[in-house]
């Protein structure tokens, strides 16, 4: 009996062992990360006959073919590095030529006493919607099928993740500890930047840091305090105005729950200050109430949210005001077009596919937006000088069949521009997808979906020239066929029109308003597409695709595109 | 004080309470909930694996001239050149990535220094590019899709294709391209009993930069194949339109089958992209057997367009190959016609372009690679048996059979012009090829040498005369002797291999060669190796060459002498090879060369050039 518990007690011990020899051995020492993408497009661009346009070429070829290479190296349990560079091969250099190689990702991460997260070099970040968020101010809906495929590279090229993050230098670290009583968890995240390096002359070291510490006390409630500050360091410059914006705010969130019901109030307040220290102009200081209430019945899948929302007029925060697309640049194809040389400007069409358009900085400034595209809300929800209510309702079939929702912003200014009369503000954005192969008992997938936001921006004034009345309409709709096992058939419309009138504030470097231009929209864009895509696996697949797009604006010379396109795209 | 005190007592608390309360956060936060500070929340699938294969391969060589070309003459006579012309790297790296099943990647990384002493002297790049790769097999095929860098691919000899030719030529001097055999008397060896070299996966392909896709084993024993990209003549930076598009069907019978290919190349000539020039090929391709009678053959037309010249203007290319069955010949016999239209222009395909100097919008220039100069001489060419071009129509004759221990492989060629163009002839020089086109580093120039008649190709030179007779048709006849013998001495493997090729070129066409002053031009190249497996580890190896050129008097004279070409090219060279582990070799070659013409004084040099290469596979 002894010696059956002896062995007993030795042969749980050699498991144990192998166990945990199993678990050493399968830690590799070296893995490789990345992607590979080759790309060959012909784009073509045309004007009506009567255009006087002989300069412009009417098909432009080009392509590459790329990888991002990284290596992942685990010299110990407890710490990861990648390298990443890219080879990239432009499209027509043979025998080497057209070759570059970059640098795309370099980063060390780890965990420091078991308990401590960390990570040096390149990091995604964020923090709370008004102190660090990567807002996707345009893109109001969803796309599907050729547009999506364009989206994703842009997306993948510009450090662009779903987690509206922030591809940034620094390093963070994160830590927590779970609690048995009263308070279930509290972490805590902590950050610093380089935005950017001191020139040694009038050009600061310039830093962004901060934290959070979320404090769950259950399932049923959870609050948190975030601070998030850009700071120059004063002594890196030969100048001593340094450059200050700190971002206080507190994030809460109540639960409850019934059998049937869910409801939910949530939401993030605070205040910020923008200045220089040496001067006290130009100094902004406001705050912000953001909070919202949803209520969900579980039988129906039914929800709905209400919300309030105040954000100052001075509020300033740029981890969160930074912009994505910067609508100061200018287009890398078809830069210019006509005779007259005219400057081509900015579409729909260029948003889903050049990323040159797109900004990876946090930087002090309010960049440029176009209020055709996104008036409302430019900014995300941390757009400054916007109160007023938002709703929401949505639907999820329990068959998986349909998603739908609808998004109602009603807003206005706080603080009238350049008069006393306030914008009204008025979006409503609807996105539904039907999986038609479930209604149909299919096996293959069929996907509809289908989206749109209307925008409207008013203002009423008894003077003619203080009014304003700008409305917009983009809408999309999107099929995917999967005619075969992982062959998808895609075909997707895109429109975008507008029509009215709008004041925009011409900004100082200050980002003082120093004039308003009167402009006058009346216009509309149109992209059709077509392609063919094959699904290797849900990481890997290769399209041939097609799309036209119609540009026609007032007193802007219209043109059309059309381009094709072949991607084949790897990651792993 | 108290309240000191209350402080430190609350720490204390709070430390004991976090101390006795807490516990260690998971080391890896998988929750997709936490919705702030550093992302991705979870760890991302890897590969384990990425291969990396390769090679290296120093070459270096020394060269010391007694007398050179006058263009030189100012310059040092002894030069040493650290490196190949082009394209060849010292070390390779080909890595390799499977991130699935059916998909692969590949790029080639190569590193180059030419040692000047400098510690940043150094090159990096590609060779063939990123490349990106894909299958997918149903139970009506198997598709696979290639993207992205340089493609070794073939369609057929007309429309996508190199010669292959007839194994025909000297193996003394390596190409970078050679591989390391397993053994050092291997490359000897293979090349007396099979009558060829192993070679890799560029032989009889074309590089393509693009997309492929090709299907086999398709229902009815089908299968295709379709490409859209570019090829070297399609390459540089030009933002308008400069591609190519090809593709074949095939239909199998068995061993046998016909397949429909074609093959075109468009490039925009004008900034607006609305003049273009453009290739295009169709052809019809077979391979049938019946009663001991094997034919290949391809036919079909094409045209060439560009801003000046006809539309519509279409020419056949017809290139057949029959072998008699050999119960009736008793040595195999294989006759070879072809007869490509001088409206015909693919410099995809396995024929030169000899009738319309292309329009050439290539970015990166004459000379360099992606320009035609590159690769093919532009002149009415005396041609290696094989080799063909269009604007030219003819038969060749070849064969290959044993007599003892000496096998032989025999062609004969008559062909001729199909309308008169050009007054230019332009030919080779075997004996010295190698090393007088070393005498132009780095570049591609044409019109060179001391009378502006030379024009260097990659590792060649050709050489072009104007025949001053009035324009006519021209017909070539070349006679090419291959002889190989494998015996002993000492009770060691020693091989002799012979190379001879004969040509004339006269008005008009000929069944027979004319070797006499009739002919514009005779060329005799005489090339005679030895190599000797003196031991295990060891190859002993000689060369010599002997080159005559004699053109008559209907050629352009030389202004002094009123005499015609008359030139003498001579080497004789030495070297080993040694094996020093597997897959490594040292090869070792010293040449003495000397070239002088009787009547043009200014076309002669002479020297000796030392080359070692180190050879390593990984």
């Amino acid at each position: 009996m002894k010696n059956r518990t002896y062995y007993q007690l030795v042969g749980i011990f050699t498991l144990f062992n192998a166990f945990l020899s199993l678990g050493q051995a399968t830690t590799k020492k070296v893995e490789f990360v990345g992607a590979a993408r080759s790309e060959m497009s012909q784009l073509g661009l045309s004007t009506a006959a009567t255009v006087n346009d002989t300069i412009t070429p009417g098909k432009l070829s080009s392509g590459h073919a790329l990888i991002d290479l990284g290596v992942k190296i685990t010299p110990n349990s407890s710490t990861e590095i990648l390298g990443m560079i890219r080879i990239n091969n432009a499209f027509g250099g043979f025998w080497g030529s057209g070759v570059t190689f970059d640098v795309r990702q370099l980063y060390v991460r780890g965990v420091v006493a078991n308990a401590f997260r960390y990570q040096i070099g390149n990091i995604d970040y964020k923090l709370s919607p008004f102190t660090c968020f990567n807002h996707d101010a345009d893109r109001l809906i969803p796309v599907t099928g050729v547009q999506r495929i364009k989206q994703d590279i842009v997306d993948y090229e510009t450090f662009h993740t779903k987690n509206n993050t922030w591809r940034q230098q620094g390093a963070a670290v994160d830590f927590g500890v779970n609690f048995s009583k009263f308070v279930e968890s509290i972490k805590f995240n902590g950050f610093i930047m380089r935005l950017n390096p001191s020139n040694l002359g009038n050009v600061f070291e310039r830093f962004y840091g901060g934290g959070n510490m979320i404090v769950t006390q259950s399932k049923y409630f959870s609050v948190g305090i975030n601070h998030a500050s850009a700071f120059d360091l004063i002594g890196s410059a030969t100048t001593a105005n340094a450059y200050r914006n700190n971002v206080s705010t507190v994030t809460y969130q109540l639960t409850g729950a019934t059998k049937k019901w869910k409801a939910q109030l949530a939401g993030e307040t605070g205040i910020s200050s923008s200045f220089y220290t040496n001067t006290t102009e130009n100094t902004l200081s406001d705050f912000f109430v953001d909070g919202k209430l949803s209520i969900a019945h579980k039988p129906t899948k039914l929800r709905a949210d209400v919300g309030y929302l105040n954000v100052g007029a001075d509020f300033r925060s740029i981890g969160a005001q930074s912009r994505r697309v910067d609508f100061s640049r200018q287009n890398t194809v078809y830069e210019r077009y006509t005779n007259d040389q005219v400057v081509r400007p900015l579409s729909t069409y260029d948003l889903f596919q050049n990323n040159v358009l797109y900004n990876n900085s946090i930087a002090p400034g309010l960049a440029k937006h176009n209020v055709a595209y996104n008036n409302v809300l430019p900014y995300g929800k941390a757009t400054f000088n916007r109160k007023g209510v938002y709703t929401s309702v949505g639907f999820t079939d329990s068959t998986g069949i349909i998603n739908a929702q609808v998004d109602g912003y009603f807003l206005s200014e706080i603080r009238g521009q350049g008069t006393l009369n306030l914008r009204k503000f008025a979006m409503v954005k609807a996105v539904s997808a039907v999986n038609v192969h479930k209604l149909l008992k299919w096996k293959k997938d069929v996907v509809f979906t289908a989206g749109a936001a209307f925008q409207e921006t008013k203002r009423s004034s008894d003077f003619v020239f203080e009014r304003i009345q700008l409305a917009s309409l983009l809408y999309n709709a999107g099929i995917d066929l999967e005619f075969a096992d992982q062959f998808h058939l895609m075909l997707g419309i895109n429109c975008f029109q507008v029509k009215g009138n709008e004041s925009v504030a011409d900004r100082d470097e200050n980002d003082v308003v120093v004039n308003f231009n009167e402009i006058h929209l009346n216009g509309n864009e149109r992209i059709y597409s077509t392609g063919v895509k094959y699904d290797f696996s849900d990481k890997i697949f290769l399209t041939a695709m097609v799309d036209w797009f119609d540009f026609n604006y007032q007193d802007t010379t219209p043109y059309k595109m059309n381009q094709f396109m072949i991607i084949y795209s790897m990651k792993f | 004080m108290i309240k000191k005190s209350q402080i430190h007592l609350l720490a204390l608390f709070c430390l004991v309470s976090s101390l006795l309360f807490a516990q260690p956060m998971l080391i890896k936060d998988t929750s997709l909930k936490a919705s702030s500070g550093l992302f991705p929340k979870i760890k991302s699938d890897a590969l384990d694996k990425i291969s990396i294969g390769g090679f290296y391969r120093f070459i270096g060589n020394y060269s010391s001239m007694q007398s050179q070309y006058t263009e030189f003459a100012n310059g040092p006579s002894k030069r040493v050149f650290l490196g190949d012309d082009s394209q060849i790297p010292q070390l390779m790296l080909q890595i390799s990535g499977k991130p699935s099943v059916k998909t692969s990647f590949g790029t080639d990384l190569f590193l180059w220094t030419p040692l000047t002493g400098s510690q940043l002297d150094y090159a990096k790049g590609l060779n063939l590019g990123v490349n990106l790769y894909g299958s997918h097999t149903t139970n009506k095929g198997t598709f696979s899709v290639k993207t992205g860098g340089i493609h070794w691919y073939g369609l057929s000899p007309l429309t996508f294709g190199t010669n292959t030719g007839y194994n025909r030529f000297s193996i003394f001097e390596r190409n970078p391209w050679d591989p390391n055999t397993p053994n050092v008397q291997h490359r000897y060896n293979k090349f007396y009993s099979d009558g060829a070299l192993s070679q890799d996966v560029r032989w009889g392909q074309q590089a393509f930069h693009g997309m492929i896709i090709d299907g086999v084993r398709l229902p009815h024993d089908l299968s295709f194949a379709f490409m859209y990209g570019k090829t070297q003549f399609n390459g540089g930076y030009f933002t308008t339109p400069n591609n190519s598009t090809g593709g074949k069907l095939r239909k199998d019978f068995g061993n046998q089958f016909i397949s429909f290919n074609f093959f075109n190349g468009k490039t925009y000539t004008d900034s607006l992209a609305k003049q273009s020039v453009s290739t295009e090929i169709y052809t019809t391709e077979v391979d049938l057997t019946s009663d001991g009678f094997h034919l290949k053959g391809e036919f079909g037309m094409g045209k060439y367009t560009s801003p000046t010249s006809l539309k519509n203007n279409w020419g056949e290319a017809i290139n057949v190959k029959l072998s008699l069955p050999i119960k009736a010949t008793r040595i195999p016999i294989e006759l070879h016609y072809y007869q490509i239209s001088p409206k015909v222009i693919n410099n995809n395909g396995v024929f030169w372009n000899t009738s319309v100097l292309e329009y050439n919008q290539n970015v990166t220039g004459t000379g360099a690679a992606g320009s035609q100069t590159l690769l093919f001489p532009f002149a009415s060419s005396v041609l290696q048996i094989g080799q063909m071009t269009n604007n030219r129509k003819g038969l060749e004759i070849n064969s290959d059979f044993t007599v003892k221990k000496v096998k032989f492989s025999v062609g004969y060629s008559m062909n001729q012009e199909m309308t008169a163009i050009t007054n230019k002839v332009a030919f080779s020089h075997p004996a010295n090829n190698l090393a007088l086109s070393r005498f132009w580093r780095w570049g591609f120039p044409a019109n060179v040498g001391p009378y502006g008649n030379l024009n260097k190709v990659y590792r060649g030179v050709f050489e072009t005369i104007q025949i001053t007779d009035s324009l006519s048709i021209k017909g070539f006849n070349s006679l090419e002797i291959s002889a190989k013998l494998k015996t002993k001495l000492f009770q060691k493997e020693l091989y002799f291999f012979y190379l001879g090729a004969f040509s004339s070129v006269q008005k008009g066409f000929s069944a027979l060669p004319n070797y006499n002053n009739k002919a514009y031009l005779q060329t005799y190249y005489n090339q005679l190796e030895a190599y000797y497996h003196f031991s295990e580890k060891w190859v002993f190896t000689n060369y010599i060459g002997v080159d005559r050129i004699i053109a008559n008097n209907a050629t352009q004279l030389n202004t002094s002498t009123q005499r015609p070409k008359d030139q003498t090219g001579i080497s004789f060279a030495t070297g080993f090879d040694y094996y020093i582990n597997k897959n490594t070799g040292l090869y070792i070659r010293q040449r003495w060369f000397t070239n002088s013409d009787k009547n043009f004084n200014l076309d002669r040099y002479k020297g000796m050039e030392t080359t070692v290469e180190l050879k390593i596979y990984f």
